[in-house]
């Protein structure tokens, strides 16, 4: 089989409400310049085209096809979409790369947030019987997933404002991040409940952005990027759509995604342990950009993905300092895969989450030397 | 540019066997569950086993009361939600069951809410098969210790009083009142929206659908639950109705904005791509050709020709001329894209491929910064365009 590389990143910055429209081409255009540019690529190098959207996000049907007006569709692409995160459709292009139907793949993931009402938007995602009908917001769910793992005493208000915490100040760093600086966590515990027991600092910012990430096959990879980041783990599961029949304290499906991913057996061709029962362990990754758009949740994630204390969690700032909907997991591997790029990183984890309460998740594993061939997808 | 954006659905969905049960007992207040192949039942019920995979065998009546394994406080509800005034969210153990429902309750204050506590069913006053039977949950200190031995008979006797005579039932349930309030304070805030008249119309007619043969069948919903040996079985819900209202504010983009404000001015703009020359009306940002944007604006002039068309003759609701009458993809004078608009001044069969037309602009006094400033093209009876001066445009 085919081995697969990230090979290039870019991501618009994330903004309250930017001035675009909702068919992303606003935010699009720089960004696909940019990536291209960086990567010495043109348009009609790009063997597939997958974007991520929704038209929730838009209030219209259909609103993905205008953003392909951003690519220069003439003569006409190979393209897809996926009503997902830009991480499924990053998924969905690695398979390109893997099946030989493209050595050079584009994934693009956009969403303008302040179009709509988001946390309304967002109970659209859920069982259309029993809990859409309710309008449940999704900082509510989240809140209720947090105190869960409060009274469970496997997380507190204080560790949570020490995420958010760390994340702003990490954020400082990253021009793209919509909220950084540094604050203290007894500050911002200082701070009225919005959904108690969940203050803002616990929830990521409504904003706008967009994301894209170029793959490219073994041998175009070693061409176009000095240090490839070999994905050797892309796995993604899911959990039960009833959100009262899961245990919200934990995330069998984020467990299950990063063994698949092989998180818990180290580096390629390395003698790694195997993951611990019930949850993966993180052995040899240097740094984890987690989508979390919830303080609690990447505690939670930092439990069921086996990362240890030595990791390197969002160095970015992650979701919390920028969740731009459908572009902020793809972000995440970009921005995984950066640090691979740049040398900063050898084995670096990226994550995406989809639906209430990290109902989906999303695991990418990328390393710096090629190795092992991409562990045989079941 | 940017203005509102009013999307309104009212979905119509199927339940399915499982939720069918669930539905047409909530419509006669009760609430079943499905008891799983672990032994562990499931409330509201699973369609599939999550272990298994296989329907639920039969579904089990559970409690109308239970206990609050989490929560969290609503201080501003959205529209939509089951109360207008600050609520709780809660994940809720129904006695019986082994896992949470999701609902609200109305507890009044953060403070008197805690993990543990005992709530109980508040019914909406006209249930018709749908999860918003439930009003709500409110909080409920049981009477005494034996309070879940007691919980069906409790339940049971206003039940059947509201069956029998729903204004009893209305008076037994005091706190129903202010749920109705709650509601009826949700609708000045719809109010705005057009479409919240013919929600809640549909709403209730879906209930008048379902409630109606239900109650008929009311007097053997008890029970047909409780034994097998029901002679009949009331009629079962088989849909729902779930209205979806979402509000935008949509934006045009910096090029869409300009020719609209153009049309105010009764002028078309424009933009022609830098990269290939090619001029779009309206413009789109980006050439879709060359995915650069688009900057250099062009000035069109109101006439063009015919590149296609057809002819409608189908009438339908809202239609603003009589058929047959035919919409024509319009190319302008030195566009390199056509759009569509109504070709009037001339009997359908008429029209042709090539035909040169004109804009017939309304009254200025009617202009808006909207295409429909034009209100048809008509012919100018000028000699044809050659066919090659626009087939690259078909």
């Amino acid at each position: 089989m085919t081995d697969a590389a990230v090979i290039g990143f870019a991501q618009s910055p994330c903004v309250r409400r930017g001035d675009g429209t909702t068919s992303g081409v606003e935010m699009l255009v720089p960004i696909f310049q940019k990536v291209l540019h960086s990567t010495g690529l043109a348009k009609d190098d790009i063997g597939f085209w997958c974007s991520g959207s929704s038209d929730y996000m838009a209030g219209r049907a259909f609103s993905f096809v205008q953003a392909v007006d951003a690519i220069g569709a003439f003569p006409p692409i190979m393209e897809s979409h996926v009503e997902m995160d830009g991480a499924w459709a990053l998924y969905e292009a690695w398979l390109k790369i893997l099946t030989g139907e493209a050595d050079v793949a584009l994934a693009y993931g956009f969403g303008k947030s302040s179009a709509g009402d988001l946390r309304r938007v967002l109970a659209l995602q859920l069982d259309p019987y029993l809990l859409a009908p309710l309008w449940p917001d999704s900082v509510s769910i989240a809140a209720l997933q947090a105190r869960l793992g409060i009274e469970a005493g496997m997380w507190s208000e204080k560790e949570m404002a020490e995420v958010a915490a760390r994340s702003r100040a990490a954020a400082a760093g990253n021009p793209q991040a919509q909220v950084s600086g540094e604050i203290s966590a007894e500050e911002l515990l200082d701070r009225p409940y919005i959904a108690d027991p969940l203050r803002a600092h616990d929830c990521a910012p409504v904003g706008d952005g967009a994301a894209v990430v170029v793959l490219a096959s073994g041998e175009r990879a070693r061409e176009l990027c000095p240090r490839p980041a070999w994905i050797t783990g892309f796995e993604h599961r899911i959990d039960s759509a009833s959100l009262g029949a899961r245990d919200l304290t934990t995330a069998p499906s984020a467990a299950a995604a990063a063994r698949a991913a092989g998180v818990g057996t180290g580096r390629a061709g390395s003698a790694g342990g195997p993951g611990a029962p019930g949850g993966a362990s993180g052995v040899g990754i240097d740094c984890a950009e987690l989508h979390a758009p919830f303080t609690h949740q990447e505690i939670l994630l930092r439990g069921a993905l086996g990362l240890g204390d030595d990791v390197r969690i969002n160095p970015s700032g992650g979701a919390l300092c920028g969740n731009p909907m459908f572009a902020a997991g793809l972000a995440r591997i970009g921005t995984a895969a950066r640090e691979i790029m740049s040398g900063r990183a050898d084995r670096a984890l990226g994550h995406a989450t989809s639906g209430p309460a990290l109902q989906q998740n999303l695991v990418c594993v990328m390393e710096a030397q090629e190795g092992s061939p991409v562990k045989e997808a079941l | 540019m940017r203005a509102p954006l009013e999307i309104g659905f009212d979905y119509t969905r199927s339940l399915g066997p499982t939720l069918s049960q669930f539905m047409t007992a909530l419509a006669d207040r009760r609430i079943l569950g499905a008891r799983a192949a672990d032994g562990r039942v499931h409330a509201p019920p699973f369609e599939y086993d999550p272990v298994t995979f296989a329907p639920p065998a039969d579904l089990v009546d559970v409690g109308a009361e239970g206990s609050v394994t989490s929560w969290s406080w609503m201080p501003e509800p959205l529209e939509g939600q089951p109360l207008a005034h600050p609520f709780a969210w809660a994940l809720i153990r129904l006695d019986g069951a082994d896992t949470a429902l999701l609902h609200a309750v109305d507890a009044g204050s953060p403070t008197a809410m805690r993990t543990g506590m005992r709530v109980r069913v508040r019914w909406a006053a006209s249930p018709v098969g749908n999860i918003r039977d439930i009003a709500c949950f409110e909080p409920y200190d049981p009477p005494e210790q034996a309070g879940h031995e007691q919980a069906a008979p409790e339940q049971a006797a206003p039940e059947q009083a509201g069956r029998e005579q729903a204004g009893h039932e209305q008076a037994g349930h005091e706190q129903a009142a202010p749920e109705q309030a709650g509601r009826e304070q949700a609708a000045p805030e719809q109010a705005g929206h057009e479409q919240a008249a013919p929600e809640q119309a549909g709403r209730e007619q879906a209930g008048r659908e379902q409630a109606a043969p239900e109650q008929a069948g009311t007097g053997q919903a008890g029970t047909a639950a409780a034994g097998a040996t029901a002679p009949e079985t009331p009629q079962p819900v088989t849909m729902i109705t779930a209205p979806v209202r979402l509000h935008y504010e949509h934006t045009a983009s910096p090029e869409e904005s300009s020719y609209l404000r153009g049309l105010a001015a009764g002028r078309l703009l424009g933009q022609r791509c830098r990269v290939c020359g090619k001029v779009y009306i309206p413009p789109r940002g980006a050439c879709p050709t060359d995915g650069v944007p688009t900057t250099d604006e062009v000035e069109l002039p109101d006439t063009g020709t015919v590149t296609t068309f057809c002819v409608v003759n189908v009438p339908y609701p809202g239609q603003r001329v009589a058929p047959p009458y035919v919409t024509a993809a319009v190319l302008l004078d030195g566009a390199d894209i056509a759009f569509q608009h109504l070709i009037l001044g001339c009997e359908a069969s008429e029209v042709r491929m090539g035909m040169r037309v004109t804009a017939v602009w309304r009254p200025r006094d009617e202009w808006g910064t909207t295409p429909e400033n034009i209100d048809h093209f008509r012919p100018t009876g000028e000699p044809d365009a050659p066919y090659e001066s626009y087939s690259h445009h078909l």
